[in-house]
């Protein structure tokens, strides 16, 4: 005995908000046969992927690795691609599948980040709750002209009575603490940051190259509450990121740009040109994927 | 559908897919008698792998040799894989892709 069911989706007859958006959605996406070039990793060992294939990937595209592991691409060779691995590389093996996707790497950006642990992509690290971002910008985003950052004409105190008698730290201002192994530069900026509990100073903690123990001891030292204008951007505990791609994550998030709203817009940003791709526009032309955004337009 | 046309009617489509890949990928793609995987719904019979050599040939420029695999998973139609390659023409791979844009529809309302 068989039963026919009601043709729900195409029934015009239902007013359903939801079902009008997935006929819509359904009705354009174009069924086609797909073609795609596809990478294979050749060898991965430090948190580097060699990569062969994908010609028309471009610098600093972001690639999905088997598994849903994420990456970038570093350096474009003729005939490999140097991928930074920004997620566990340890399943990551020679000969497993690499695809492009056609866009660079981006991070949240907003006052939503902060009290919150992310990863290089943003991703959270502390819980489920993602994180509420005011708008996602490139990584790789040239930094502010000299004569377009604000004057340093506060002092900002460290908290911490020998280094605010001996020197003079103004707000907007870098600092480089140089030391020997374990003599304490880590407890420099991590009291620096606590002591800013009163103040409206917008701290970041950006984990570089360190063990997940030491990482895991600042983040307990400064998850506390009465800490809410604080941003911790942490590797993921327990894995080998490389240092560069925190780096690079880093880079994104310096100079108050996490706050897009907190300066005046730049104008004349940076526009990679397709030289900066292995495989311009003529080949992507045929490529399915070619109507997506791709190379940095930020 | 008649099990005759779950593999016939898309030798066509993979031929088509396979010219929109660059010309490089397109040129490593079974070169130096190197094989490529043909996984197709059903058992294929020898002459629909004559006919899908020939129509690869045609837009390859170079014989290929084809290794056949079967997955009902793909309910009807054909998919080529090579090393640097991928070319899809399936009922699953339209499925899934119909499902990705349902659930990206469902996230963005979200």
């Amino acid at each position: 005995m068989t039963q026919t069911l009601p043709d729900t989706l195409n029934d015009p007859t239902l007013d359903d908000p939801w079902l009008a958006r997935s006929r819509e959605t359904v009705a354009r996406i174009a069924l086609a046969p797909q073609a795609e070039t596809v990478g294979r990793v050749e060898r991965v060992g430090d948190g580097i992927a060699l990569v062969s294939g994908l010609p028309d990937a471009c610098l600093s595209e972001l690639l999905r690795f088997d598994g849903g592991r994420m990456g970038f691409a570093l350096t474009l060779d003729s005939d490999s691609i140097g991928a930074v691995l920004l997620d566990d590389g340890e399943a990551i093996e020679a000969g497993s599948r690499v695809t492009g996707t056609g866009e660079v790497v981006r991070v949240p950006v907003g006052p939503g980040l902060l009290g919150r642990i992310v990863d290089p992509l943003g991703r959270p690290l502390d819980r489920d709750e993602p994180v509420k971002a005011e708008a996602q910008m490139p990584v790789e985003r040239p930094a502010p002209a000299i004569i377009e950052r604000d004057l340093v004409s506060e002092p900002m105190d460290t908290g911490i009575l020998v280094v605010d008698a001996l020197f003079a730290v103004g707000r907007g201002q870098r600092e480089l603490i140089i030391g020997d192994r374990a003599t304490g530069k880590t407890a420099i900026g991590v009291d620096t940051i606590i002591n800013q509990k009163h103040t409206d100073v917008v701290c970041v903690y950006v984990a570089i190259g360190q063990r997940a123990t030491a990482v895991r001891r600042v983040i307990e030292a400064v998850q506390q509450p009465w800490r809410p204008r604080m941003l911790r951007l942490c590797r993921r505990l327990g894995s080998g990121l490389p240092r560069i791609a925190v780096d690079r994550a880093f880079r994104g998030f310096h100079d108050r740009r996490i706050f897009p709203g907190s300066r005046p817009a730049r104008a004349g940003r940076r526009r990679r040109s397709d030289q900066a791709c292995r495989n311009p526009p003529r080949a992507r032309a045929a490529d399915p994927r070619a109507t997506r955004p791709r190379g940095l337009s930020g | 559908m008649p099990r005759e046309a779950r593999v016939a009617a898309f030798i066509d489509g993979i031929a088509t897919g396979l010219a929109k890949l660059p010309e490089g990928t397109r040129a490593s793609l079974g070169a130096d008698g190197a094989s490529v995987r043909l996984t197709a719904a059903r058992a294929v019979t020898p002459e629909e792998v004559e006919a899908c050599r020939k129509a690869l040939a045609a837009v390859l420029g170079h014989p290929v040799l084809l290794e056949v695999t079967v997955e009902p998973e793909l309910i009807a139609g054909l998919e080529l894989e090579a090393p640097h390659a991928v070319v899809r023409n399936s009922f699953r791979a339209d499925l899934i892709r119909l499902k990705s844009g349902l659930v990206h529809h469902d996230t963005d309302a979200a």
